[in-house]
């Protein structure tokens, strides 16, 4: 019988290869910021929990947790097998020395310490680890803020719990994981190539590699989770502007999205957060002149579909624009999006804070492991944002392209896959 | 002004004016050719760019009538936009995107018979949108450009249209080219012309445009724009593609010529200064020798001697020469005849001198026979009284014959006391019972420097004049002296002899002081003569006032002597 989990329910030969096409900046590790981070990071470096399909929490560098006497914390045991990819264990002062700034367990790290309040070393197995949210399981705890690694001088790749050996060229970077015959083939480009060098696994939404693959019997397409939703974020937007419709919610994810999408369906996690602290929005003045620019993230092929569909609409007349822009924009003739910008890095979120713009296409994660973190971190960059006024647009998940006859692959509860040809026990 | 200062102006005149206006013409000619040419070229790339846009929209055309082809052989846009296939509605809306890239251009749309875009390829998300009349309207123009949109603005594209029907519904292919500075760039062709579309709201052109103006030759080219808004009516309004060549190379011509002509007219300057300064010297070094030669030449040094030459400069030395030859003749013979005049004249002064001697010895004879006759017992007394002016005469008498013995000698100055001589031939001048003699004499006069015997002769004369003017009627002769203070002038010493005798008029006045000039009976004409020669030689001026009928009153300023006041 299969684990609910597993990616594919027909057992079969484990995947060897897996495809990614979008480019790994070691830098960022382990902390992923594109979906090709986020599959190899996973694969590399675990955290002391995980939290599976169905949002339980599972073992994962941690053996065991319990609440502390008074509540406030959590006894955290590590894995007493546990050892990073050199052979050297995982101890308790690892773990507080990968979380705070200065690597002496002092104070933590700015990403790590939004979620984590305090940190103490009990024994070189056990943590007293005090979370920022009071919740009944420590799910934060497996947020890839959390995961555990250790810079390596000399390299740029930290070393994690799972022993992998990387090699690049001109063409390719290659990680192959020692003890395992699983190799990640990192190839930038159109990913239908990938398929075609004979790869067991490919995650991705491009339409063309989606279609292409449907045209391969060697290929099955799964869907993964749904798991971003695609919002807009309006400066002097208010509480009692019209919400946009499901239909033309659905109408924006058919017309504008190329790829898996569909119209944004609730309840919405960032509606439902009466307890979390969030500080008071500045909302800007309704009247306050727009730069008639909607920003998107330009790595965001979804946003730009939906940024550039709303500048579509927004010049175009008739009955098909009518429901969208009376939501979204009731004062049509301010001409509210002219015109769609891709912005990146810290130019994206100076725009994002200044809020100076007609509109913000933002993605979000639809399943959270800590909601109210999240929902923090999106109110201090758009500290003019009114929760309540974000507009749900659409939803978008990724589809995984396997080779017929593999088998071997768990989705987590954010949607991420663990190749389970690496992964420990279960 | 110099010779030489002239000499180099009238180099400069004559070389720099010609050069200046042959500059002058040749910049006029250069701009007015090098203008037309480059207008002539400028209109030749406009005719050539009609050409060019009229080639390029028959390409578009081309590939749009090719892609017609594709649609109408393509079963899925088929399904999709005739029959409502849901399936395949991505491929329609993906369909512009794809056929674009492959025919090469940078805007497709596929419009339904509504003019609505089924399908976009520079915008794909654009579908929906309706843009009636467009697909009209670019049927008409074979030229014409498109205002398109693009998710991040707008942009401009020469467009074509062409319109096919499946199944009775009719569509629209709406294709075309940005028209972007690199398009404008190859419409050009060469770099040095500059080519600009204008329109109103924006402008492209193949380098930023600055406000400032240089002169350039202009060509334009009106080209039909087509702007579609929502919820506007479409408006078509000219576009203007505007060439433009900057005549910075007639510019540089002109900077390159106006260099050497600049370099030609100083090389000329100098060499007009340098040819200024020889010839100058060659003309000015004779005539400043002549000049500093009759510098020299005087009366009392004619004896310089003039070079003669071949040139005007020599003959005007030789004339120069004959000339002081002449002079030399001439004054020999006027100093003889002064010499001879001089004896004449001294001869008449020493007898009027000595009559002037004699006149108050005859009175007072005159005046002693009558008392030895009238009054014998008075006469010791009256001869003790007019004794003093027997001895003064004969002392005036021996003075004058020692200062005509002395005359060849230098005048003889001393400081004199003008009061007391006043007094001294007032008193000598008495024995007209008619005429009343009065003095007014300054207290305060200073002394004067001089020959007393001279400022003497100067009184008696004036003072006998003014006796002979009484005409024997009964009158006043008043002598006065004053001091005269002047302006930027050593204090004078007037003496003023006025008599109320029968005057002059002005023209008699204005001759009195001639040689031999006289109205009386009998008279030399040499008393007031020589007042003027005594009163010359004592550095004084003489000032004569008189009216006829009402008498003469004449002033003698004689300069006052440096030591204090007497």
């Amino acid at each position: 019988m299969s684990h609910p989990c597993a990616l594919i329910g027909e057992p079969g030969e484990p995947i060897t290869t897996v495809a990614l096409t979008e480019r790994i900046n070691p830098l960022n590790a382990p902390r992923p910021s594109n979906d090709g981070e986020r599959l190899l990071f996973r694969q590399l470096y675990e955290t002391l929990v995980r939290v599976d399909c169905e949002g339980r929490a599972i073992p994962a560098l941690a053996s065991s947790w319990r609440r502390s006497v008074d509540g406030r914390s959590w006894i955290v045991t590590l894995r007493p097998d546990a050892q990073f990819a050199d052979g050297s264990p995982v101890t308790a002062p690892d773990v507080m020395a990968g979380w705070s700034r200065d690597r002496t367990g002092g104070e933590l790290q700015p990403h790590v310490s939004r979620l984590v309040q305090s940190i103490i070393s009990i024994d070189d197995q056990t943590l007293a680890i005090t979370l920022r949210s009071r919740v009944d399981t420590p799910l934060a705890l497996a947020h890839t803020d959390l995961a555990i690694a250790r810079p390596v001088p000399g390299s740029p790749w930290p070393i994690g719990t799972r022993a992998a050996r990387i090699t690049a060229d001109r063409e390719a970077l290659v990680v192959t994981m020692t003890g395992a015959s699983v190799r990640f083939l990192v190839v930038p480009g159109d990913p239908r190539d990938l398929l075609d060098k004979g790869v067991d696994l490919l995650v991705t939404r491009d339409p063309a590699a989606l279609n292409y693959a449907a045209t391969l019997p060697q290929f099955q397409s799964i869907p993964l989770a749904w798991q971003r939703t695609e919002v807009l974020f309006s400066p002097g937007r208010v509480r009692t502007a019209p919400s946009l419709s499901e239909d033309a919610r659905q109408t924006l994810a058919s017309d504008a999205v190329r790829g898996e999408a569909r119209g944004a369906v609730g309840p919405f996690w960032w509606q439902m957060m009466p307890d979390c602290e969030v500080a008071p929005s500045q909302p800007r003045d309704p009247s306050a002149p727009a730069s008639g620019r909607i920003v998107y993230d330009a790595a965001d092929s979804a946003a730009r579909d939906l940024a550039e569909r709303l500048v579509g609409l927004a010049n175009a007349s008739g009955s098909s624009a009518s429901p969208i822009l009376e939501a979204l924009a009731p004062d049509r003739r301010r001409r509210t999006y002219q015109r769609a910008a891709g912005l990146t890095g810290e130019t994206l979120a100076q725009a994002r804070r200044g809020g100076t713009d007609a509109g913000y296409i933002v993605s979000l994660d639809r399943h959270p492991l800590d909601p109210c973190h999240e929902l923090q971190m999106i109110t201090a960059g758009a500290r003019w944002l009114d929760p309540e006024t974000v507009v749900p647009l659409v939803d978008t998940r990724l589809r995984a392209i396997v080779r017929r006859g593999r088998a071997g692959a768990d989705a987590d509860w954010d949607g991420g896959l663990l190749i389970t040809g690496v992964n420990g026990p279960r | 002004m110099t010779l030489r200062t002239r000499l180099l102006l009238a180099f400069a005149a004559v070389v720099l004016i010609p050069i200046a206006l042959l500059a002058f013409g040749l910049r006029q000619e250069m701009t007015r050719r090098l203008t037309s040419e480059y207008q002539l070229r400028v209109d030749t790339v406009v005719q050539i760019i009609r050409e060019d846009l009229n080639r390029e929209s028959a390409t578009i055309d081309d590939r749009l009538a090719s892609l017609e082809n594709a649609l109408l052989n393509d079963n899925r846009f088929r399904s999709a936009a005739v029959a409502g296939v849901e399936a395949e509605r991505e491929y329609v809306l993906d369909y512009a995107g794809t056929a674009m890239r492959l025919t090469g251009l940078s805007m497709l749309q596929i419009q339904d018979d509504d003019g609505r875009i089924i399908s976009s390829g520079h915008f794909r998300n654009e579908h929906g949108r309706v843009e009636a009349n467009l697909a009209s309207a670019l049927s008409t123009a074979p030229v014409a450009l498109v205002a398109a949109r693009a998710p991040d603005g707008e942009f401009l594209a020469l467009a074509r249209v062409r319109s096919f029907s499946i199944a009775d519904r009719r569509f629209s292919i709406i294709g075309g080219i940005a028209v972007d500075e690199a398009f404008l760039a190859r419409l050009a062709r060469d770099r040095a012309i500059v080519v600009s579309l204008i329109y109103a709201g924006g402008e492209v052109s193949t380098v930023r445009r600055s406000d400032e103006t240089y002169p350039a030759a202009v060509g334009e080219l009106q080209v039909p724009l087509i702007r579609t808004e929502a919820d506007a009516p479409l408006q078509v309004v000219e576009a203007r593609l505007q060439l433009t060549q900057p005549l910075t190379p007639l510019r540089a011509l002109l900077r390159s010529a106006d260099s050497w002509f600049l370099f030609t007219a100083a090389g000329t300057g100098v060499t007009a200064l340098l040819l200024a300064v020889w010839v100058s010297s060659r003309i000015s070094r004779p005539l400043a020798d002549l000049a500093e030669k009759t510098a020299v030449l005087d009366l009392d040094r004619l004896d310089v001697h003039f070079d003669g030459g071949n040139d005007e400069v020599g003959t005007l030395s030789r004339l120069l020469g004959d000339l002081a030859a002449r002079l030399r003749t001439s004054t020999a013979r006027v100093r003889e005849a002064e010499r001879r005049a001089t004896v004449g004249d001294l001869a008449r002064q020493i007898n009027h001198d000595i009559k002037n001697g004699l006149i108050p010895l005859r009175n007072v004879m005159r005046h002693l026979a009558q008392i030895e006759r009238d009054d014998p017992a008075a006469f010791r007394s009256v001869f003790a009284e007019r004794r003093q002016t027997i001895d003064s005469s004969i002392g005036y008498l021996e003075t004058l014959a020692t200062s005509y013995q002395r005359l060849s000698k230098p005048i003889d100055r001393r400081e004199c006391d003008l009061n007391a001589l006043v007094t001294e031939v007032v008193h000598a001048a008495q024995g007209h019972d008619h005429i009343e003699f009065a003095t007014e004499l300054s207290a305060r006069l200073p002394s004067v420097l001089g020959d007393p015997i001279a400022f003497r002769r100067i009184l008696e004369n004036l003072t006998a004049n003014a006796v002979d003017s009484m005409q024997s009627k009964p009158g006043r002769i008043t002598i006065s002296t004053q001091v005269v203070e002047r302006a930027n002038e050593p204090a004078a010493v007037r003496v003023t002899v006025a008599d109320t005798g029968r005057g002059m008029s002005p023209d008699e006045a204005g001759k009195i002081f001639n040689d031999f000039y006289t109205t009386k009976e009998g008279g030399t004409g040499l008393g007031l003569s020589i007042v003027r020669r005594l009163v010359m030689d004592l550095h004084g001026t003489l000032g004569v006032e008189s009216e006829p009928g009402k008498g003469t009153r004449i002033a003698v300023d004689l300069p006052a002597s440096s030591l204090k006041r007497t």
